[in-house]
């Protein structure tokens, strides 16, 4: 069984963007680019974009001929698999190393060296603490909603030229079957190929606490570069307060909180985004401390795997700057979190719930 | 103002084949012997990398001797494990604190040979043979796999020497009781193996070295060797690197089987009772692998029954975690009465962690206060 590509195009339109297209099982998988700079087609944006999804499906990928990619990338992916396959029941899903057959080409060869303009906290730390002299911000406009906040990312001086690519690509690898936290590997490593980028910095978030195999995508990412193209997970093993104290100076700095995806209007106080925003308002609160005191029931209920993160994080803040009094209210809101998932697990055991019968082996 | 102090630096001839070099570390005297051909400039490297998980543990400013010169790459990557380990300290059981580090700087010279850690195990043979660079040198050391002193070392170095040599490579044995100066500064080795190993390699001045890791990617629970710590042992001369997480122990094991010897010189027992005791927890769910697998190795008996198996209790979350392996290829391969065993052995380290939470979380430690009090009483801690 194959994921069918069909039909690559690279046509450029009168106003200088190329347009880079092909149809994947009949779905129409698309980039659009200045054309100053984007390379000929090339198979690697298309393996980087669909490999996840080519996995969980367990199908192979059969490029066709004007696609080619170079040895390297190809045993960068092979090696890129060898991770991800162990990455499965996490995902709740199976991922299983498939076969790339493509035509053979030469190295891919980049000028540029840029960074991802992502989330605003983790982009602005890594580009503060960077020694790196970026000539590319890689900006990607996706056609998925959720993801339309980092086209407010605001033009600052600071920031290096930016370079947009709108693209389908996370759509399209989403309909396929990529699980979210994989998604960094369609949207940067393709792109990251099609700027004809020698190096791509990608800013993450990941304190080394965090034990889930997803916090392997910095070797992931690593892996699927090659000789022309250097690609590093970058600002991982900082914690969101250390990231908040270092960039807290900047014009903008701390303001991009994420948006509540229920109401528009207000926070509905309980949906993933609203919790993220009160952790962050939690360890802001922290750091300022003195300006403006903890203000009561400010510690959100955990609620999975993220908040959990989080919430360590703001017990580690705590304990830095010595609240004992918040330091004891996350604690006991992660020790909350601990004893439901134990006792979800309990009654899967017992056979109380509906996955019991997969689980209690 | 207290300090971790490393000082005294020693070199002496203990045989004609034999340096040993020792160090004070905070207090403790540490010692490597190494084949004395291995004619290594004495520098800080491996003192520095030695000593800074006990003086986190004691909160001490680690102070290393300017005569020991430390490679400023290894320096800076320092800062980061410390950032890392204080994280990862409450799940190692240590209280890791940060602490300044003084030394000197000096480009470390060029190391030379690629090397691997090797007792003749599942994660260090598949390592060997798997590496993308492959090792020109087998380090094995007396001290870590094997106490000091056990006879039986000189049995294994043996068997793995021909093993190593008939690919190619050859065997680099030393000895140290670094796990015991870590012991004796709180920290014990499963949270200190990285930087052991890697002390290690710098000790034996080589120039790339494989640490094999033990769980795969699906496992990134933090362990004293780790992909993310690893490397960041590394010099800019010596290059350390984390390898094996692409497989799974059953498929090392299955891998390992195909090259001629390999299961000959099978050694994973850490118990110092005889080649493979056959009886601890490590030795058992091998036994269990290689039945599944339907291999035999001459220096494992053969699994007398599924009762040794239900009686078998992973000790931390690192062996739930083999064990939980184990059951899915018991139940992959159809083997009902090893998966029941396996089952139970899982089931059984549950109930245990979930009393152990009930007594930390509702009754405030008083069943562990009052075991370590008999333990105490009984001259057992």
């Amino acid at each position: 069984m194959t994921l069918t590509i069909s039909m690559p195009s690279r046509v450029v339109d009168d106003a200088g963007f190329a347009e880079i297209a092909l149809l994947v099982d009949g779905e129409r998988l698309w980039f659009r680019l200045a054309q100053d700079g984007s390379p000929p087609l090339r198979g690697e944006p298309v393996v980087a974009a669909l490999l996840v999804a080519a996995m969980r499906r367990g199908t192979d990928l059969v490029l066709p001929a004007e696609l080619p990619v170079s040895g390297a990338f190809l045993a960068g992916c092979h090696a890129a698999m060898g991770v991800m396959r162990h990455w499965g029941s996490h995902f709740g899903c199976e991922l299983t190393p498939i076969r790339i057959v493509a035509t053979e080409a030469a190295p891919h060869a980049g000028r540029h060296v840029g960074v991802a303009l992502a989330d605003a906290l983790d982009t602005r730390f890594a580009l503060t603490t960077s020694q790196i002299r970026y000539d590319r911000g890689l900006h990607v406009v996706t056609s998925n909603p959720s993801a339309a906040v980092e086209a407010t990312l605001p033009a600052e001086q600071w920031l290096p030229p930016r370079v947009a690519v709108t693209t389908n690509v996370e759509a399209v690898a989403t309909r396929l079957g990529t699980p979210t936290r994989l998604l960094h590997i369609a949207r940067w490593v393709s792109t990251a190929y099609l700027q004809n980028l020698t190096q791509l910095d990608v800013p993450i978030h990941h304190p080394w606490l965090d034990p889930r195999p997803s916090a392997g995508l910095p070797v992931v990412l690593t892996t699927m570069g090659g000789p022309g193209l250097t690609i590093r997970a970058v600002g991982f093993g900082a914690m969101r307060w250390e990231k908040l104290r270092a960039v807290q100076g900047q014009s903008n700095g701390v303001s991009a909180l994420p948006s509540c995806t229920v109401s528009a209007a207000a926070r509905c106080g309980t949906c993933r985004a609203c919790r993220r925003a009160s952790f962050f308002a939690t360890h802001l609160e922290l750091l300022r401390r003195g300006e403006a005191p903890m203000r009561p029931g400010t510690v959100p209920t955990i609620q999975d795997h993220d908040d959990w993160v989080f919430a360590l994080e703001g017990v580690l803040l705590a304990r830095h700057i010595g609240d004992r009094m918040l330091e004891k209210r996350l604690a006991s809101s992660i020790r909350r979190f601990q004893w439901s998932e134990w006792f979800r697990e309990a009654r899967t055991y017992l056979g109380l719930s509906r996955d019991a019968a997969v689980a209690t082996r | 103002m207290r300090k971790f102090a490393v000082g005294d630096l020693q070199v002496r001839q203990l045989a004609a084949d034999v340096t040993e070099v020792s160090a004070d570390l905070g207090g403790e005297r540490c010692w490597f012997r190494i084949p004395a051909d291995r004619a290594v400039p004495w520098r800080g490297d491996a003192w520095a990398v030695a000593s800074l998980l006990p003086a986190m543990a004691k909160g001490l400013p680690l102070v290393i001797d300017s005569a020991m010169p430390v490679c400023p790459v290894l320096l800076a990557n320092l800062e980061q494990l410390q950032r890392m380990f204080r994280l990862w300290g409450p799940a190692l059981g240590v209280n890791f604190q940060p602490i300044p580090i003084e030394a000197t700087t000096a480009p470390a010279p060029p190391g030379n040979q690629v090397g691997s850690f090797f007792s003749g195990g599942v994660d260090g043979t598949y390592t060997f043979l798997e590496a993308p660079t492959p090792p020109q040198v087998a380090v094995f050391v007396e001290g870590v796999d094997f106490q000091l002193g056990n006879p039986i070392y000189r049995e294994s170095l043996e068997r793995n020497r021909v093993w190593v040599e008939a690919r190619g490579a050859a065997m680099l044995p030393m000895a140290s009781n670094l796990r015991w100066v870590g012991r004796a500064h709180g920290v014990r080795w499963g949270a200190f193996f990285g930087a052991g190993l890697a002390a290690f390699s710098h000790a034996l001045g080589l120039k790339q070295t494989w640490i094999a890791g033990g769980l795969s990617w699906k496992d990134l629970v933090p362990e004293g060797s780790h992909p993310c710590s690893d490397p960041l042992w590394s010099t800019a001369s010596n290059d350390i690197r984390h390898h094996g997480r692409d497989a799974l122990r059953w498929e090392k094991l299955e891998r390992i089987s195909q090259s001629e010897g390999a299961l000959d010189i099978l050694r994973v027992c850490w118990q110092d009772r005889g080649f493979n005791c056959g009886q601890c927890e490590k030795c058992i769910r091998t036994m269990v692998l290689l039945r599944l697998l339907g291999l035999t190795s001459p220096n494992f008996p053969a699994l007398p029954s599924s009762g040794l198996v239900r009686r078998l209790i992973p000790g931390d979350q690192i062996e739930a975690i083999f064990v939980a392996e184990a059951l899915d290829l018991a139940a992959a391969r159809g083997d009902r009465h090893l998966e029941a065993g396996l089952a139970q052995a899982l089931r059984r380290w549950r109930m245990r962690s979930l009393a152990s939470a009930v007594d930390r979380d509702l009754l405030g430690g008083m069943f562990r206060g009052l075991r370590s009090k008999i333990r105490g009483g009984s001259g057992t801690a």
